[in-house]
């Protein structure tokens, strides 16, 4: 399965690998995170929608739960995913970027 | 939030709801929240597959998604059956047709489809049936054998019952009859249909069986979907033109507005639930899941 095929999930699981990047957490620490770093509130039924389809291509995996609190970590397959989906924002953002400084000159 | 969280499927509930509670006392609930959890269960219900739980669990969903196709399939055929009278008596019926050949042509598209539907249901369902039987057989399997024996004894009862009908054939209609004729067919399909249903449920299916399904089951319940939702097209489609060029005909035909409506509400509610049971049994990567 490829990264377009999480459908309207793309961009939440985008933010969870962010988030997850940094270190395995469980699921409202992962909010929390998201919602400092990039100001996206998220609701429980989304994050859970996306963690399911993580979870199923392989890309986070479930650690012991600790009181009921389950945390995820990254994989290996999962950085790699991440990395992908991180170089193609950054040549989205320099074209982006170059664009503007035309327009803005103009 | 808990009864919430019961919207969602059984297999979902059993691996995320504790986290999720605990996730639940920690946030702010907002109806955004509730909203959203209420998406959440319904994409849970469409997206969610658990392959990656074992084969037996993929079996089982199979068996539910098949038997709640057949429901919904006696479902369609009840609605189905009640919409063919409108081309009686003929002589006004083709009176309006031969205005609007377009009746003639949506009713023999719905007659069509549903006939192409009640095809695909035999091809799909009687290998299925027979491999549960023969199972049943092997394994002396007491509890299907009997709802096996009592659905064979349904379909006699019914075929017995209308050859004796059209033997007899009487002149002017005997409503007391007929009513009688119709209540006992409904009631033999309500019990051969519990019957047939409990065959596949409690039926001994094995993994290789798995791609016997995909092809002889999940392709004829595409085929049985399909001709639901066209001839539901069709139905409505006729209902709107002899609303708007001969609603008279519900007055002299032997179904009237009424009987029609339901007769069609039938056919949308029971393809809808098809289209989602299909979708919830759809066998997606059975090669790799069912080789591991």
């Amino acid at each position: 399965m490829r990264y377009e095929e999480l459908g309207r999930f793309a961009d939440v699981s985008f933010l969870i690998l962010a988030s997850l990047t940094s270190g395995p957490k469980h699921g409202y620490a992962m909010m929390e995170d998201i919602r400092e770093f990039s100001g996206t509130q998220l609701e429980p039924g989304t994050l859970y929608g996306a963690i399911a389809r993580l979870e199923k291509k392989g890309w986070i995996e479930a650690l012991p739960a600790e009181n009921r609190r389950r945390p995820y970590r990254i994989t290996t397959a999962g950085i790699a995913a991440f990395r992908e989906q991180v170089a193609t924002l950054q040549r989205v953002t320099t074209v982006g970027k170059e664009r503007l400084a035309i327009w803005e000159g103009s | 939030m808990r009864w919430l969280l019961r919207l969602y499927p059984r297999r979902w509930r059993e691996r995320y709801e504790d986290e999720m509670l605990a996730l639940l006392e920690q946030h702010t609930v907002t109806p955004a929240t509730i909203a959203d959890l209420l998406l959440g269960a319904l994409d849970a219900h469409l997206h969610y597959d658990a392959f990656g739980e074992g084969v037996i669990y993929v079996i089982n969903r199979l068996r539910a998604s098949v038997i709640e196709v057949f429901y919904a399939f006696i479902l369609y055929g009840v609605g189905w059956s009640m919409l063919q009278r409108i081309n009686d008596p003929v002589d006004t019926y083709d009176g309006a047709a031969r205005v609007h050949p377009e009746l003639t042509v949506l009713h023999d598209a719905m007659f069509i489809v549903g006939c192409l539907g009640f095809l695909a249901f035999l091809l799909g369902g009687l290998p299925l049936f027979f491999i549960a039987v023969q199972r049943a057989f092997v394994h002396r399997q007491r509890n299907v054998l009997v709802p096996f024996v009592v659905s064979v004894a349904c379909l006699l009862l019914f075929v017995t019952a209308t050859a004796t009908l059209a033997a007899w054939h009487p002149q002017t209609h005997v409503y007391q009859y007929l009513i009688g004729y119709l209540s006992l067919s409904a009631l033999l399909l309500l019990v051969g249909a519990v019957a047939v249903s409990l065959v596949i449920h409690r039926a001994h299916f094995e993994v290789s069986d798995l791609k016997f399904v995909f092809v002889f089951v999940f392709v004829p319940e595409v085929v049985i979907v399909f001709s639901m939702i066209v001839s539901v097209l069709s139905a409505t489609a006729l209902l709107i033109l002899i609303t708007v060029h001969a609603p008279y005909l519900f007055d002299t035909q032997d179904v009237g507005r009424p009987m029609f409506i339901i007769g069609l509400l039938c056919m949308v509610l029971s393809s809808i639930f098809a289209a989602i049971e299909l979708r919830r049994g759809r066998l997606r990567r059975l090669n790799e899941d069912t080789s591991t």
